[in-house]
């Protein structure tokens, strides 16, 4: 975001997270919100990743797991359904990977600069249960 | 007073809409963010938001881009909860007054203490956070 | 739910205190959150009083300190509310801190600080050490002389610190137990009038406008921090005095009491003078005048606004006088009085430069007595007929022991 000089913003380093009014926020997902220029949402994380997430949903469950525990927001679940990862605000940590209980796992952690469809194409195969 | 939202489980849960978003500056993997989340998502109501000067604070209060989606507020070391108090408190007088847009439930009050900030430049002065409905989250 | 009005007579006996919760009460203060110190408490318990009564509709938030105190206000008033506190000393140098954070986050609070003396050794009595700690913090400053002046500060206050070209929090200071527990005549204004003058507190930013969230409070490193320490300092610098002085002439109309910024006594044709603050301001005009009756032509100048401090208007009224000196009634611990400094930068690149001395005064609530005052102009007439300084720099009065003088 531009560098703004002294006279140029609100007084009392005041921010605004929205343009414009927002109604029922607790009702309105983030694609349906207008973020201003003045909410991290609007920033980006990525440069912060070694290794990143890569999602294999032939295998998810929806159990939803890797949604609750993400601290970065950055699992996208819409109708209970995992559709995917944020990968602007991911900043690679791997809980989702941890948290994921299928077998094999539907999220696994790669370097950041692996290929997505490699990686799926190689996708472990699953493991024998052990006691 | 706030009400708690009935969840029946996970899957309920996660169509939650997030009010509290990425790239904040919280450490990768760091678990304040996770608690923050669960807590936000566990009501409807309106949100007013407070934390002590720890961790949260600095990485998710950071100009120009400050991650909370509610109306939020952080004052000096030590104050996490007479901060929200103070706001708690013209809400009430407001609505005494019937000058405040009577909306139904009231707002949810609430502060986040933990990560250097619980104690000593947290939540000190508590009492005013008692007086007026302020709940706390010790991450 | 409503509240009582209250019947006042046209003049009441109020001390500098009650004065203030008065005015409080016909604000209409939202929330007062307090921490009780001496001289300061009847302020706030005063709201309470009144709250409990049913003369306010608003809430009192009892917290465990001065901090917590200044804390409260910040958070109410970036809720959204006309909000005030009063504290004094101790309290006020706990405050500090959040100070500063009303100020940068541009909240209207309005501080009632009832001057006294700072620790060590421990002190309950007045002396402008409190309000010389605070004038860095962002805040404007109104100085009062007496009750009066306190009651009718206060609703300036709150018009200025309100306002939206403005929004900075204000403090009204008054002299410990020489203003805040000395009952005097105070011409009261009616509550509708009082409330009329002030207005209905229109918000700005406020936290309880859900469908607008803001952040108050942010964190601002080198990249932002600068600019918004600079836009708060041009707000004071350029924006302040105008809309003082115009609730001064707007108060004038209504009260038929006249502020001025900076406060002339016989000042038109002045040799001498003798420049100070609070309850001092009183005690020099008198003696001013015995001074004339000696034919020692004797002004007095008394600082209205200290935060923003009057530059020009200082040096406007010292144009034409001869010997100046400057009443500090806190120990400058190591340098030249706040005054003498300030007061000094104001007159060094004028064409006329007054010599001006300075002056340490009445610690811990001693008393400037008239003799002192005597003595005083005194000097500063034999430094007008030698054409220089004949004392030093700085001088202590009143204090035991050796004479006390340096620079």
């Amino acid at each position: 975001m531009m560098k703004k000089g002294w006279d140029e913003f609100e007084i009392g380093a005041m921010l605004r997270t929205f343009d414009g009014k927002i109604d029922d926020i607790a009702g309105t997902l983030q694609e349906d919100r207008a973020y201003s220029e003045n909410s991290s949402f609007v920033a980006s994380v990525a440069d912060w990743r070694i290794n990143k997430p890569i999602f294999n949903k032939d295998f998810c469950i929806d159990c939803q797991f890797c949604w609750v525990y993400c601290p970065d927001i950055s699992i996208i679940s819409r109708d209970k359904k995992m559709i995917g990862i944020d990968m602007d605000h991911c900043k690679g940590c791997g809980i989702c990977v941890e948290v994921c209980p299928t077998n094999p796992k539907s999220l696994l952690m790669f370097p950041e600069k692996s290929d997505e469809e490699t990686e799926l194409a190689t996708w472990p195969a699953k493991n024998k249960e052990t006691k | 007073m706030s009400e708690i939202k009935k969840v029946k489980n996970l899957k309920e849960f996660s169509t939650s809409a997030d009010r509290f978003e990425g790239a904040n500056l919280l450490c990768p993997g760091c678990a304040h963010s996770i608690i923050v989340r669960e807590v936000l998502n566990a009501t409807n109501n309106d949100l007013i938001l407070s934390a002590s000067t720890g961790c949260l604070e600095v990485c998710s209060a950071v100009y120009p881009q400050p991650s909370g989606d509610a109306p939020w507020i952080h004052s000096g070391a030590g104050d996490g909860s007479t901060a929200p108090a103070g706001a708690d408190a013209i809400d009430k007088a407001l609505r005494k007054q019937g000058r405040l847009q009577q909306r139904a439930p009231e707002p949810a009050v609430v502060s986040f203490a933990g990560a250097g900030a619980t104690y000593a430049i947290g939540t000190q002065w508590i009492s005013a956070g008692t007086q007026f409905e302020v709940k706390f989250s010790k991450n | 739910m409503a509240f009582d009005k209250m019947e006042l007579q046209k003049i009441e006996v109020w001390d500098g205190n009650f004065a203030a919760a008065q005015a409080l009460r016909q604000c209409q203060i939202d929330v007062v959150a307090a921490y009780p110190i001496t001289p300061s408490t009847p302020i706030v318990e005063g709201y309470a009083k009144f709250l409990s009564d049913n003369y306010i509709e608003g809430e009192f938030v009892m917290v465990e300190s001065e901090h917590a105190a200044m804390s409260g206000c910040v958070g109410a008033a970036a809720a959204g509310g006309r909000v005030a506190t009063a504290t004094s000393s101790q309290g006020f140098a706990l405050m500090v801190e959040v100070l500063y954070q009303a100020s940068g986050m541009r909240l209207p609070i309005v501080l009632n600080v009832v001057n006294r003396a700072l620790a060590a050794p421990l002190n309950v009595n007045g002396d402008h050490s409190d309000m010389y700690l605070g004038r860095d913090s962002g805040w404007i400053q109104l100085d009062a002389f007496a009750p009066q002046e306190a009651y009718d500060l206060n609703f300036i206050a709150f018009k200025v610190a309100e306002d939206h070209d403005i929004r900075l929090p204000a403090m009204v200071h008054q002299d410990g137990f020489m203003t805040s527990h000395t009952a005097q005549g105070v011409y009261t204004l009616t509550d509708d009038e009082a409330y009329g003058f002030v207005g209905e507190y229109k918000p700005m930013n406020d936290m309880l406008d859900f469908e607008h969230p803001v952040t108050h409070g942010v964190q601002t490193e080198e990249d932002w921090h600068f600019e918004h320490k600079a836009r708060q300092h041009n707000d004071l610098m350029t924006k302040v005095f105008p809309k003082i002085q115009a609730a001064f002439d707007a108060f004038e109309k209504l009260s038929g009491r006249k502020y001025n910024i900076v406060e002339k006594y016989d000042m038109n044709d002045a040799d001498v003078c003798v420049v100070c603050m609070g309850t001092s301001v009183e005690t020099a005009r008198e003696v001013a005048t015995e001074m004339r009756e000696k034919g020692i032509k004797a002004g007095v100048v008394g600082l209205r606004v200290i935060r923003p401090f009057p530059f020009f208007e200082i040096a406007e009224a010292f144009k034409d006088v001869k010997a100046i000196a400057a009443l500090d009634r806190s120990s400058p611990n190591g340098a030249p009085g706040m005054l003498f400094n300030e007061i000094a930068g104001a007159l060094f690149n004028t064409d006329k430069r007054a010599l001006l001395s300075g002056y340490v005064y009445g610690l811990g609530g001693r008393d400037l007595t008239k003799a002192h005052l005597v003595s005083l102009y005194t000097e500063l007439q034999a430094n007008v007929d030698a054409g220089k300084v004949t004392t030093q720099l700085q001088q202590f009065i009143g204090v035991r022991g050796p004479k006390l003088a340096f620079l």
